[in-house]
């Protein structure tokens, strides 16, 4: 399966976040090429887990508010700052979902489902994408969680990894199991 | 279970129109309302902190003499520890608990396991004393409930109006004969924690002290017993496959073993630089030899013998067998001469026989290829098998997997274990919390009264929701003046005063009926009860022999 490149960047992408982070540390102000660079993806991933458009918005506000609280934190550790930003986001997403301002939704394009499909040598036909799409609604949040990072946001495992606060392999070994819970769930349709 | 809502193939938004919602200067402008107070800023401590100091120091030059002869003012001069520091309010410092203290040599990796099954796992050179045959002290306490947390006056709420509701707490310290000492960023100390709750709808903080604000920590859930079990099954499935995979290969060398290619003397078929003659003999003494219709004997001896013998003449010329071999002896006047000999095929019957050994040769060979490529693809599942099972036994983060599995195996028969596990490069305390909204306000402010006494100077008030597993904190020292007291009417209630002498008292049952004319009669607690036990039962609504 490709991932998707837009999660990827090069070291010179990340030298140049860095200056843009230790320029933010000392000046909330020059935290605007970072909100800009982040704000999309962000709220895509906030999004793709809810159903209110102006709720989206306004908690990908507050992640980024949050994150401007906390710049003077960020270290750098071999963990990318948009995965720090992900980690706010996952925080305030739930904090969203159990307050009840927000109902936590999966978003799936039908191409999606014909690819779990294939990844779990099935057909790719419209009786399957309908079965895969009754037997995904059975799968528990974690689970879902890391199929949504996977297959619907082609994301690596690195970097599901570093969402989730697993490693690599623990993300992988995690992922194939919720495949093979999905599979199960198939089977039984 | 519920079911998750999923939606098929909503319309896609398009970039511009998300490019369109950005605003940074409404972030920049709510950041900036969240900023800290001047006082807060170090900027402030530059010009302010001098000027506060010129005046300490005159005042000090001052009451010298006095100064000299208070012991007091040397008495915190060592306030290292947390408990010391002004983020903490115990209700009685005799009251709180007590770090348990391990001594650790930081030179090698060391596991401490906890009473609750709380593993902290220190690895080699995460800490750094000042010099390497010195020792380490870890100081660790955990909060069982929400007493602990109180009697230790770990504040606990969030954002001035939630309360944590704790699934576990715990507090981590390290230091070296007085001298903090810190964890190195690259080898961070990595934590198991056991839950008392299942954490799916809790959340990971860490207490930030200098701002007595609770903050998001990265944690992963262990939410239910089977992750453990899971991971187990893993473990145990991973050595039966290892077993497996050894048996198969042993299997494959044994069998490898057992294809033998058949050889031309077992096929009856000449050898190249043997010598081979016609021998006439008796048909009738030898039927098994009918078979090899124009047959040759070939000398079959590992001796060394006189080649000539073919070319001699004998008078005799004789075939043997002896114990299933042959021999052909020749005899003349003056020389006897007797050397095994084995029945060789020749002819037609020779190249029949040559095709099928050769068939049979490279049978066996592709055979025995087989079986190679097998055993190096069990060899390489093998192997990979060995290192995804050091993986989970050695590997830091897989080990607190390990440990908290082992712990499970050691605690069999109890409930399930929740557990969070998290990474450190700082001390402090980590909590797996969920925050509850405060309860309205009584809309009429309250008094108290301690009974047969005066009205009571009351401090602060704690409100413990039994039904929510946490306190509700008024007064002096907590985030809502007392004026914001209250509680929710539905749930069993127990109310805790402080009054400003340090006097304690409670109402068990607590609820809004408890107010009789605008005040609450407490029941103040003898100064021989205010202990650990006496206020942990009290809390917890365990009997109270007062």
């Amino acid at each position: 399966m490709s991932v998707n490149p837009l999660y990827h960047k090069s070291n010179v992408w990340l030298e140049q976040e860095l200056t843009w982070i230790q320029k933010a540390q000392k000046d909330p102000a020059c935290f605007a090429p970072l909100y800009k660079e982040y704000h999309e993806q962000i709220f895509r991933y906030i999004f793709q887990r809810m159903d209110d458009e102006d709720l989206a918005f306004d908690v990908t506000s507050q992640v980024f508010m949050k994150a401007l609280n906390n710049i003077n934190k960020y270290e750098y550790r071999g963990v990318p700052f948009a995965s720090w930003l992900y980690r706010i986001a996952k925080s305030e997403l739930y904090q969203a979902f159990r307050d009840k301002k927000a109902e936590r939704v999966v978003n799936v394009e039908s191409v999606h489902l014909f690819e779990i499909a294939e990844e779990l040598e099935e057909d790719s036909n419209e009786i399957n994408k309908k079965q895969m799409f009754a037997c995904l609604s059975q799968l528990k949040e974690n689970d879902m969680q890391l199929i949504e990072l996977r297959f619907f946001e082609k994301r690596s495992f690195r970097e599901m990894g570093e969402i989730l606060d697993l490693t690599e392999n623990n993300a992988k070994v995690k992922t194939f199991r919720a495949l093979e819970k999905l599979k199960q769930l198939f089977i039984k349709k | 279970m519920k079911k998750l809502k999923i939606i098929l193939d909503r319309k896609p938004m398009n970039s511009n129109h998300v490019a369109s919602k950005q605003d940074f200067n409404q972030v920049l402008n709510e950041f900036k309302k969240l900023k800290p107070p001047i006082w807060k800023n170090p900027w402030f401590y530059g010009p302010v902190g001098l000027a506060s100091l010129t005046l300490l120091m005159s005042i000090s030059i001052v009451n010298s003499k006095e100064l000299i002869n208070d012991n007091t003012s040397t008495k915190q001069s060592s306030a290292l520890l947390p408990e010391d520091t002004k983020c903490f309010h115990p209700i009685k410092e005799s009251l709180v608990q007590q770090f348990t203290t391990y001594s650790i040599d930081a030179s090698v990796e060391q596991t401490i396991n906890l009473p609750s099954g709380t593993s902290i796992f220190i690895p080699k050179g995460s800490l750094i004393p000042s010099s390497p045959e010195k020792k380490v002290e870890i100081k660790i306490r955990e909060f069982n409930d929400k007493a602990d947390a109180f009697i230790a006056g770990i504040p606990m709420d969030y954002q001035k109006n939630s309360a944590f509701e704790s699934a576990g707490m715990i507090e981590i310290r390290g230091g070296e004969t007085g001298e903090k000492i810190k964890i190195s960023p690259s080898k961070p100390i990595e934590v198991s924690m056991v839950l008392r709750k299942d954490p799916s709808s809790f959340t990971f903080w860490k207490l930030e002290e200098d701002q007595k604000e609770w903050i998001n920590y990265p944690a992963s859930f262990n939410t239910s017993k089977n992750s453990i079990s899971d991971k187990r099954n893993e473990l145990n499935q991973l050595k039966k496959e290892l077993v497996e995979t050894t048996a198969k290969i042993t299997s494959n060398e044994i069998s490898s073993k057992k294809i033998i290619e058949p050889t031309r003397i077992e096929n009856f078929l000449p050898i190249e630089g043997n010598q081979r003659f016609d021998l006439a003999f008796d048909e009738n003494e030898f039927p098994e030899l009918e078979k090899f219709i124009g047959m040759e004997f070939e000398v079959n001896s590992k001796k060394k013998y006189d080649k000539s013998f073919t070319k001699k003449i004998w008078s005799e010329v004789d075939l043997v067998k002896e114990n299933d071999t042959y021999f052909a002896s020749f005899s003349s006047k003056t020389e006897k001469f007797k050397i095994g000999v084995r029945p060789v095929l020749n002819g037609i019957k020779k190249e029949e026989a040559e095709i099928n050994l050769s068939k049979s040769i490279a049978f066996c060979q592709n055979k025995k290829q087989e079986l190679e490529i097998e055993k190096k693809k069990l060899i390489f599942e093998k192997l990979q098998q060995e290192s995804k099972l050091k993986t989970l036994v050695d590997n830091p983060s897989e080990t607190l997997l390990y440990n908290a599995m082992r712990q499970e195996e050691n605690s069999a028969g109890k409930p399930n274990r929740f557990a969070a596990s998290f990474q450190t490069v700082t001390f402090g305390i980590f909590n797996c919390d969920h925050p509850i909204e405060y309860p309205l306000a009584y809309k009429e402010e309250v008094g108290f009264s301690f009974y047969g006494n005066t009205i009571a100077d009351v401090k602060s008030a704690y409100i413990f929701d039994n039904d929510q597993d946490l306190c509700f904190s008024f007064g002096s020292n907590t985030a809502r003046d007392l004026d914001k007291f209250g509680c929710f009417e539905k749930n069993s209630n127990t109310l805790f005063v402080l009054d400003s002498n340090g006097s304690m008292g409670y109402v068990l049952d607590y609820t809004a009926k408890s107010i009789k004319n605008g005040f609450i009669k407490v029941t103040v607690i003898n100064k021989k009860d205010e202990n650990i036990e006496f206020i942990h039962n009290l809390i917890n609504e365990n009997a109270i022999n007062s």
